[in-house]
């Protein structure tokens, strides 16, 4: 069972010259339940867009989208006693202080977890009586992570969460939120984020998103398995690389040459048949397959 | 969950709302301080008697044209001030992430600030007249026997006056609460309803028109407020009976139409406000 489950959804907005430029492009996909979903892009990618229209703060344009079963263009505010979300904007009330942040949040859900809260706070070492206009961006951040598990939630969704902390900070907070969701906990998660470590560190399956598409997405290791690397040093010429199997880029260094390709076995056979004895595949990494799919457009 | 949201209101705005039961208080307590410290203010009750209360006791009434004029814009830059800053911060968004419905949240609010608007507003149109009152009963020139009934006349007009202006502070509140919706900058928001109800009070005063007509000729009231001076306020004569009974008359349709356009302002705000995205 999906816990989200996005259909050629889009969000379109007005250019600034006239015209409209979609920061949402047609986007499907499925998060199944009780997985850790990373949407990982580059900054403008769409993935704060999208998390936003996921949890009813934008409209769609077009298209249409389920969260936990609702459809996200009739959104029942009860569903946030089931959702976690953390922004990466700014919109907490800055007059409150921490302490009075959780307080208002906790009076609307029955199922909040104080201990839970209390615990937390602790090991995110998170100030309570400082207004929240005077938390540094790792506090502000730490104070969201509180805000979006204490009612333990079925579905997390994670906007950059990591972004602009410190390495120690961002390290802490994302062992934090993997203790948070153990596999037993049924919860389902989505991370979005342009570091590929982090959501190679956290995600189960990934969707990497780039001009407001989702170039591909599946599990983390298939995703890696779809690209693959062909090394090789002896010089082949370029009308012969052209038709290499399954090829999809080709980047000449200064020792080794490298191919990446959908079918590495074929493209083994083929160099090696073209004189490159020495190709091996070596296996992508998240990172090489993200550049790979960032790039390919860029070009 | 209501309470909540209650409690949350007075914490973000309690300064504005005190501020504006302060301000519409604020000619009874001056009023007041005024007669306590200064001698030559209490001069107009030199003539004082239980037959010159009538001259003298309406003039409270004038708290009624304040609270439909000079305090109606600082009642429109509360209802934008109520609104706007959540919408410029985007905390509004974090209202909205409760498991409470946008429309109950937004109601609560608009409900919240009316409700300071109506008991500000009437307890400052139902305390002046009492304050001067008990002025009057202080300076021992008045009897409570022999002025009850002209106090009785009095409180009656200033029952009915309390809730024309409420009506009146009401659809100010919702239409400057709806433009704070449509106008992007809630200081922006707070000019506009300023000026909309600068626009509106001269121009709509004549359908709420709830003062009885008194010839021009027939009284006056004059004010020289000076230290060397004696008198600083002057009466032609006492308020009739009559015309004190014509004093903010029931007059059905324009009373439905505040009723009509506050209703109408507050619903279309909740809608507006509900629509806004992140």
């Amino acid at each position: 069972m999906n816990a989200i489950e996005v259909r050629q959804l889009t969000r379109a907005f007005a250019k600034k010259g006239g015209g409209q430029i979609s920061a949402v492009d047609a986007v499907s996909l499925d998060v199944a339940q009780g997985t850790v979903c990373g949407l990982l892009g580059p900054d403008g990618a769409g993935k704060s867009t999208l998390l936003k229209l996921l949890v009813g703060h934008l409209r769609p344009t077009s298209g249409s989208a389920t969260v936990l079963g609702q459809s996200v263009a009739h959104l029942d505010s009860a569903l946030w006693s089931r959702l976690g979300y953390v922004s990466q904007q700014h919109y907490l009330p800055a007059w409150m202080t921490a302490a009075e942040c959780l307080r208002y949040a906790r009076a609307f859900r029955p199922q909040w977890d104080e201990g839970k809260v209390r615990r937390l706070v602790e090991r995110l070492e998170l100030p309570l009586d400082v207004r929240i206009r005077n938390l540094t961006h790792g506090h502000y951040v730490r104070l969201q992570i509180v805000l979006a598990l204490a009612h333990n939630p079925e579905l997390i969704l994670l906007d950059e969460p990591t972004s602009g902390l410190d390495p120690g900070g961002r390290h802490e907070l994302l062992a934090m939120l993997i203790e948070e969701m153990a596999p037993d906990s049924g919860r389902t998660v989505v991370f979005s984020s342009h570091l590929v470590e982090d959501i190679e560190r956290m995600a189960d399956s990934v969707a990497i998103m780039d001009a407001g598409r989702v170039v591909t997405s599946g599990l983390l290791d298939t995703v890696k398995g779809s690209r693959s690397r062909v090394e090789f040093s002896s010089p082949i010429p370029e009308a012969d690389l052209s038709a290499l199997p399954g090829l999809i880029s080709f980047k000449r260094a200064t020792t080794v040459n490298v191919a990446v390709t959908s079918e590495p076995d074929h493209a083994l056979q083929y160099l090696r048949s073209h004189g490159a004895a020495d190709a091996s595949v070596v296996s992508a990494s998240l990172e090489q397959v993200f550049f790979d799919y960032v790039n390919r457009r860029q070009e | 969950m209501i309470r909540a949201i209650i409690s949350k209101e007075w914490h973000q705005h309690r300064s504005r709302y005190l501020f504006y039961w302060i301000a519409v208080h604020a000619p009874m307590l001056i009023l007041c301080l005024v007669i306590a410290f200064s001698t030559g203010a209490r001069t107009p009750f030199a003539d004082l008697s239980d037959a010159l209360t009538m001259k003298y006791l309406p003039l409270s009434l004038i708290e009624t044209l304040l609270v439909t004029t000079i305090f109606l814009l600082l009642t429109a830059y509360l209802a934008v001030a109520t609104f706007g800053p959540e919408v410029d911060d985007r905390s509004l968004f974090f209202f909205y992430e409760q498991p409470v419905s946008r429309k109950l949240y937004l109601s609560t609010k608009l409900a919240y600030g009316a409700c300071h608007v109506v008991l500000a507003n009437s307890s400052a149109i139902l305390l002046m007249p009492v304050a001067v009152y008990m002025m009057m009963l202080i300076s021992g020139k008045v009897t409570s026997a022999g002025s009850a009934a002209a106090f009785g006349l009095v409180m009656a007009a200033a029952g009915r006056a309390a809730i024309w202006c409420t009506l009146i502070s009401l659809a100010g509140f919702s239409l400057s609460a709806l433009l704070s919706a449509l106008v992007p900058r809630w200081w922006l928001a707070a000019i506009c309803a300023i000026v909309l109800m600068l626009v509106l009070i001269p121009n709509v005063a004549e359908y709420v028109n709830y003062l009885p007509d008194i010839a021009g000729d027939s009284m006056s009231i004059g004010m020289n407020v000076s230290t060397n001076n004696t008198q600083w306020i002057t009466i032609s004569r006492p308020v009739t009976n009559a015309e004190l009974a014509a004093f903010a008359p029931w007059r059905v349709g324009p009373l439905f139409s505040l009723i009509l356009l506050s209703a109408a302002c507050a619903a279309s705000t909740a809608f507006l406000y509900s629509r806004k995205q992140l």
